[in-house]
């Protein structure tokens, strides 16, 4: 037994404690250590901390970065908040370029093989969005005043492939989900007084993605990866990422 | 608001606690022993290093040993200690295989991840009883599979037991 304050234990706290919350808190509980030495432990194991065989095979990673969605073909939605009637559409070529926020994602997934993963991933953003002055189903629609006015988020299933290549690694995965991105903009439908409106694009999405991993310890990654939307190329994404490992170099250094 | 709650201040302080709850354990946890610098082999991608005491938890005729256990290399190598070789020689001239205390049999071969560093701490039982044994031997040589390259045991003396009142023995 032993208390390795590496990433590692880091990395294993926070997954735990982000994916099975109840569980964690239910054996602390239960189990109460009484020795560590071996044969008189009650809630470790010989080789806990060091064996591969007593390692989770899972990574944790926070990604920074940027999502970006086309607009062109798309229909974009106006609505209003809560309990305030009216909505309006118009057409997202009349904003002339991409939606974008700055993102983070929290990563996790489980190794099955050591060239081989899936998991999940949640994306939160927020950016900066200039949207057209237009006029669309009885507003007159203005950009919101405010640097920062949109906010995103996405997530989905992924699956992907590594190949170890000793301190680096590829990663070729693609993920199942969805996006959206909500922009603020003024609309006035006269004789009433500008209200605050919210523009929303949403897409599914299924993204091929590259991730070039650097081994900076064996338990932990940065990362580089880009992607796009296979269903709408003009979607893309991309960013850095850090990584913990529960296992080292995920369990093969090379090919 | 939700989101707000589930990943607020609560669970952060509580994942802190957590991480320092897991390391400040409430049963008494032995310091690391004071190994001398002979106390370790290498083995091919394997340090072991090898401690061995008396520990008034345990049985008269068993001693506390703690491995340490590093390994060097990119990849993860298979760990035996069940290969470890262990014999206890006593005063009287007699000489005999000591083992680990396993209830579980839980010490059995794994594999020793790249790069870490591990600590475990086992009762061997068949020292003989404090005064009797002389020195305790052991050698790692086969813990990492056949090999020609003999490590050479580490031994420790336990001549102070015949005055009593010291713990731990002497290489």
């Amino acid at each position: 037994m032993m208390c390795r304050l590496s990433a590692t234990t880091g990395a294993l706290a926070l997954s735990t404690f982000l994916a099975f919350p109840g569980t964690a808190l239910a054996r602390g509980k239960s189990c109460h250590e009484v020795s560590d030495i071996v044969g008189y432990e009650h809630c470790t194991r010989y080789g806990n901390g060091w064996a591969l065989e007593r390692s989770a095979p899972f990574a944790f990673e926070l990604a920074l970065g940027g999502d970006w969605l086309d607009t062109t073909p798309r229909t974009l939605h106006g609505s209003f908040g809560k309990h305030q009637k009216g909505s309006f559409d118009y057409p997202g070529a009349l904003v002339g370029h991409s939606l974008g926020v700055g993102t983070l994602a929290m990563r996790f997934d489980v190794d099955f093989v050591p060239w081989a993963y899936a998991g999940f991933e949640l994306d939160f953003g927020v950016g900066s969005n200039s949207l057209p002055r237009t006029s669309a189903d009885g507003y007159y629609l203005a950009p919101s005043s405010g640097q920062v006015n949109s906010f995103g988020f996405g997530g989905g299933l992924f699956g992907g492939l590594r190949v170890p290549l000793g301190y680096v690694s590829l990663r070729l995965e693609s993920l199942f989900g969805g996006r959206a991105i909500m922009a603020g903009q003024t609309a006035q439908s006269p004789p009433a007084a500008p209200r605050d409106a919210s523009v929303s694009l949403s897409a599914w999405s299924i993204e091929p993605r590259a991730f070039f991993d650097i081994w900076v310890e064996p338990w932990m990654t940065l990362s580089g990866f880009g992607g796009v939307n296979a269903l709408h190329y003009q979607d893309h994404f991309g960013g850095v990422a850090v990584g913990f490992h529960g296992r080292s170099y995920d369990g093969a250094f090379l090919w | 608001m939700r989101a707000t709650r589930r990943f607020g201040v609560l669970p952060v302080a509580a994942m802190l606690v957590g991480f320092v709850g897991a390391c400040t354990p409430s049963y008494t946890v032995h310091p690391p022993m004071d190994l001398p610098p002979g106390a370790m082999r290498r083995m091919g991608c394997v340090e072991l290093s090898v401690g061995a005491g008396r520990d008034a938890d345990l049985p008269a005729s068993s001693l506390l040993v703690e491995i340490g256990l590093h390994n060097r290399c990119d990849e993860p190598v298979l760990v035996d200690l069940q290969k470890l070789r262990m014999w206890a020689e006593q005063r009287d001239g007699e000489r005999w295989q000591m083992a680990f205390y396993d209830p579980r049999s839980e010490v059995v071969a794994l594999h020793i991840e790249p790069q870490a560093t591990g600590l475990e701490r086992l009762r061997v039982d068949g020292a003989g009883a404090p005064g009797s044994l002389r020195q305790a031997c052991f050698d790692p040589t086969y813990v990492n599979g056949p090999t020609t390259h003999l490590a050479g045991a580490v031994c420790y003396l336990f001549d102070h037991e015949l005055v009593g009142g010291e713990e731990e023995g002497s290489q």
